[in-house]
């Protein structure tokens, strides 16, 4: 079923703002699982906008997680259940593999699984476009080159498959680095000339046509001015950290004035100016309120089951139901076409 | 509107001017064909209009370009945006943002337009092109036809007063090109802007246009009304050609103009459909025999139950609109998809559990972007790589036989990726019948190609007929399926909608048929001569 509406991409910054923290944050399996599962139900529900191509991610969790789990146990050697030894003469994997270092790996690699899946959720509701609009108008230049870059991987992607099968058919097989030339060399020239299609394209609709917001001298002088004091004080701070602090505060101020003042020169507009209704708002809310409620040690909840660190002996993470509640707050985007949905076929009715 | 002066104009490292000399007005609201063949100077002449040539290509200009009494090559394509839409071939290339509305407003939002006035002129651009339907989709789920319709949108949104279009229809199926030769023919018309469109392919596009401009090595040769340029080019389209043979006056541009011609005649356009049938033979009797063969992509079924035979020596036309899963059979057939049921034998033997490789030395497929078959140092070089990739021991001999045969032979050492887009064709179809298969799959093979490039593929072709080849030509080439294809087979929605000889299916399907089926419904005539030959005997 089609979504019924879209959400406006600054709460999807939120939400992928506040499940960055939360997977950083509560460090324990059990939580980094759940936080996992509402990425995955996030992702399927706006997998509907088709935006980007599907990736096999059964197989590539279990395959994070496993990989995870093996460089761990191979490289960190703690923890008391020992699974099996490798000579100590091996340099960096020799000694004993553990229990806890490869649950301890596999926890990592389901950060990591978890990450990607936010990542993917977002790209299936967020269109490129969206988030450059995002960008100030200063740097509308650097924003469209962006997001170029963001819409050539699936093209790119595309042609390679389609020079591999080119080249297949020819007989062609990828066995060692040489075998690559036939397909670099055509994809680099195809690249080359879909680049210039586009450039082409984009100066014959006027891009650029009233950005003329190159730097005045002092603006240039200003800019060199507020790099140095960023870059001084952070040196400054090994000294006399208040300064070097107070000198890097400047600079920021500096470069956002300067942000603001070249921005104004910039004609540009946009067509979609965005929309803030009760889902965005609600969206924000059960996105913010997990990330204080972890962040805030002020409620009434288990705090120490947040981390988790098996060795030296394996046993089961702890689970705070509250705090698991809380989390699934994220679950919001989820949801909410659902409702939006309900609510446009009863108005239709 | 147009006037262009003694413009004379050479590319960075070209060895000849690209344009030589020209002199050329177009007045405000005319619609102007620029035609002729590869490297004629159709596009160099477009990309003067906007100031790309020389702007962003760089190279030596000389003469002077005004539209709309603005200096071109003073003022260049970034100021000329608002006076000029341009309108690419590949509708792909040119899209910056990924939704329809978003993508026609982002030249309005270059020029800093206000967001009300951008909505307004954003839903009458969507009213004009047939585009509302459509506003809010990604445009990757676009067909090619509504993609170049936004692609235009995208360019007449900030109300150009001309719009210039460089083989807009090119890589669209016959259908698709209609629809966009009919909303620039709106745009002239209703809104009065004035229309300079480059193309190769003439058919179906005269009845637009006030005026055609023929040039060759960078020269305008011909430059009048439609009807007297027409008659002097090296190859008409059919319509035209047959008027010419029977003195029809004034000389139809269209199959429907053509038609009042007939009706004068008092002829009867009579149908006399027959109804296609589906043949089965034994596999080692074709050199390509499909059965039942379904594939599907992400849970939606792609190719239903699909049967299709080639034999030896039988050239057959696999056709259908964009998206309708053409391609995907031909990558089936090959082994670069499996497909979910059914089975696929070449030359009496079965594809299952065999490579692609395996596949390959026993079946040419060429894919529809010959430059991604391209990389060697040389033409020859480039023909050994496949022999060496199957492991065939070919002598020189062999190689320099397949040039002569492709009439590649004076650039055996030519770097492929300079050569002409025909000549690159030419090379790409070495590369894949290297090992002499006994079947050949082309895809789009004259896409983009010039009346000479195409006639001598063709020939090429009919030669390797005779000698026992099969080809399966997948195209939206009316004509070149005229000319060559013994049998049709149509697809629809997944599925053969129908099979049987060319002359007996093309009249059901009239937007795949060629100019002459069209004429004569239910005559069963592909080609002028055909046409010619049994007016004569008979009354139609």
């Amino acid at each position: 079923m089609p979504i019924a509406r879209r959400i406006d991409a600054r709460a999807w910054l939120v939400w992928v703002a506040g499940m960055l923290v939360l997977v950083m944050v509560a460090r324990n399996p059990l939580y980094t699982l759940l936080l996992m599962l509402v990425a995955w139900w996030v992702m399927e529900v706006w997998r509907q906008n088709g935006r980007f191509p599907q990736l096999p991610f059964v197989r590539l969790g279990v395959f994070m997680l496993l990989l995870a789990a093996l460089l761990n146990s191979l490289l960190a050697h703690t923890g008391e259940t020992v699974l099996f030894r490798l000579p100590q003469a091996w340099p960096w994997v020799g000694g004993n593999i553990t229990l806890e270092a490869a649950i301890m790996g596999a926890a990592n690699g389901l950060v990591l699984f978890t990450l990607l899946l936010t990542f993917q959720g977002f790209n299936q509701a967020v269109s490129p476009g969206e988030i450059v609009r995002l960008i100030p108008g200063t740097w509308r230049d650097m924003g469209v080159v962006l997001l170029i870059a963001i819409t050539y991987i699936p093209e790119t992607t595309r042609q390679l498959r389609q020079i591999r099968e080119a080249q297949a058919i020819r007989g062609h097989q990828l066995r060692g680095w040489r075998d690559w030339r036939p397909v670099v060399l055509p994809l680099l020239v195809a690249g080359l000339e879909r680049a210039m299609g586009l450039a082409e394209a984009m100066v014959a609709r006027g891009y650029g046509a009233t950005a003329d917001a190159g730097l005045s001298v002092w603006m240039q002088v200003g800019l060199l001015v507020s790099l140095t004091a960023v870059f001084g004080g952070w040196a400054l701070t090994l000294w006399a950290a208040t300064a070097g602090w107070l000198l890097i505060a400047l600079g920021v101020v500096g470069l956002w004035w300067l942000s603001r003042k070249r921005g104004r020169r910039v004609l540009y507009t946009r067509y979609h100016a965005g929309w803030w209704g009760w889902p965005e708002f609600f969206v924000v809310i059960t996105a913010v309120l997990p990330v204080l409620i972890i962040l805030l040690p002020i409620w009434p909840v288990d705090y120490t089951t947040l981390s988790y660190t098996p060795p030296p002996q394996f046993a089961l993470p702890a689970f705070d139901p509250w705090l698991g509640l809380s989390l699934l707050g994220m679950a919001t985007p989820a949801w909410l076409p659902f409702i939006l949905r309900q609510r446009q076929t009863n108005d239709s009715h | 509107m147009i006037r262009i002066e003694h413009l004379t104009y050479t590319y960075p490292d070209g060895s000849q001017p690209a344009l030589q000399d020209v002199s050329l007005q177009i007045a405000a609201g005319e619609f102007v064909l620029v035609a002729g063949p590869s490297g004629s100077g159709k596009s160099t002449l477009l990309r003067c209009l906007n100031g790309l040539v020389p702007h962003f290509s760089g190279g030596q200009i000389s003469g002077h370009v005004l539209v709309g009494g603005k200096d071109v090559i003073a003022l260049g394509p970034t100021v000329l945006s608002r006076y000029v839409g341009f309108v690419f071939q590949s509708p792909e290339a040119q899209a910056v943002l990924d939704e329809v509305e978003a993508e026609i407003a982002f030249g309005l939002e270059n020029v800093g337009m206000s967001p009300e006035k951008m909505r307004k002129r954003v839903a009458e651009v969507l009213a004009l092109l047939n585009l509302e339907g459509v506003r809010k989709r990604p445009l990757s789920t676009l067909s090619g036809g509504e993609r170049q319709r936004v692609a235009i949108g995208s360019a007449i949104a900030l109300r150009p007063r001309l719009l210039v279009l460089d083989e807009p229809t090119s890589q669209l199926d016959p259908e698709a090109a209609r629809q966009v030769m009919q909303a620039v023919s709106r745009l002239n018309r209703q809104v009065g802007l004035t229309v300079v469109l480059a193309t190769h392919r003439l058919e179906g596009m005269l009845p637009y246009a006030d005026r055609l401009i023929w040039l060759e090595k960078g020269r305008i040769i011909h430059n009048g009304a439609v009807p007297d340029v027409i008659t002097k080019l090296p190859e008409a389209p059919p319509v035209i050609r047959l008027a010419q043979k029977k003195g029809w006056y004034p000389l139809p541009l269209s199959v429907a103009e053509a038609r009042q011609f007939i009706i004068e005649e008092g002829r009867r356009l009579r149908a006399k459909f027959v109804q296609p049938v589906t043949e089965k033979l034994p596999p080692h009797e074709t050199c390509l025999l499909v059965q039942n063969l379904s594939f599907g992509w992400n849970g939606r079924p792609v190719l239903r139950d699909v049967n299709l035979v080639v034999r030896p020596g039988e050239a057959v036309a696999l056709m259908g609109h964009n998206g309708v899963g053409k391609t995907t059979l031909l990558r089936c057939v090959v082994g670069l998809l499996s497909p979910q049921s059914g089975e696929v034998w070449v030359n009496g033997r079965s594809v299952n559990g065999r490579s692609v490789a395996e596949i390959c030395r026993d079946v040419g497929y060429l894919p529809q972007n010959p430059d991604d078959l391209l990389f060697a140092e040389t033409v020859r070089e480039e023909i050994a790589v496949t022999l060496r990739n199957h492991g065939v021991h070919g002598t020189i001999e062999t190689i320099d036989n397949l040039l002569a045969e492709l009439g590649l032979s004076e650039l055996a050492d030519a770097y492929p990726r300079d050569l002409s887009v025909g000549q690159r064709q030419r090379v790409a179809l070495g590369t894949v019948v290297v090992t002499r298969p006994g079947l050949l799959l082309l895809d789009e093979p004259t896409r983009g190609l010039d009346t000479e490039a195409r006639r001598r593929l063709i020939a090429i072709w009919q030669k390797w007929l005779a000698e026992g080849m099969g080809l399966l030509i997948v195209t939206h080439d009316v004509e070149l399926v005229a000319r060559l294809a013994h049998r049709v087979v149509i697809l629809a929605d997944g599925q053969v909608a129908a099979t049987g000889k060319t002359a007996e299916i093309l009249p059901h399907f009239p937007q795949f048929a060629p100019q002459i089926t069209r004429l004569f419904p239910g005559q069963h005539w592909l080609t002028v001569a055909d046409a010619l030959t049994s007016q004569t005997d008979k009354e139609v």
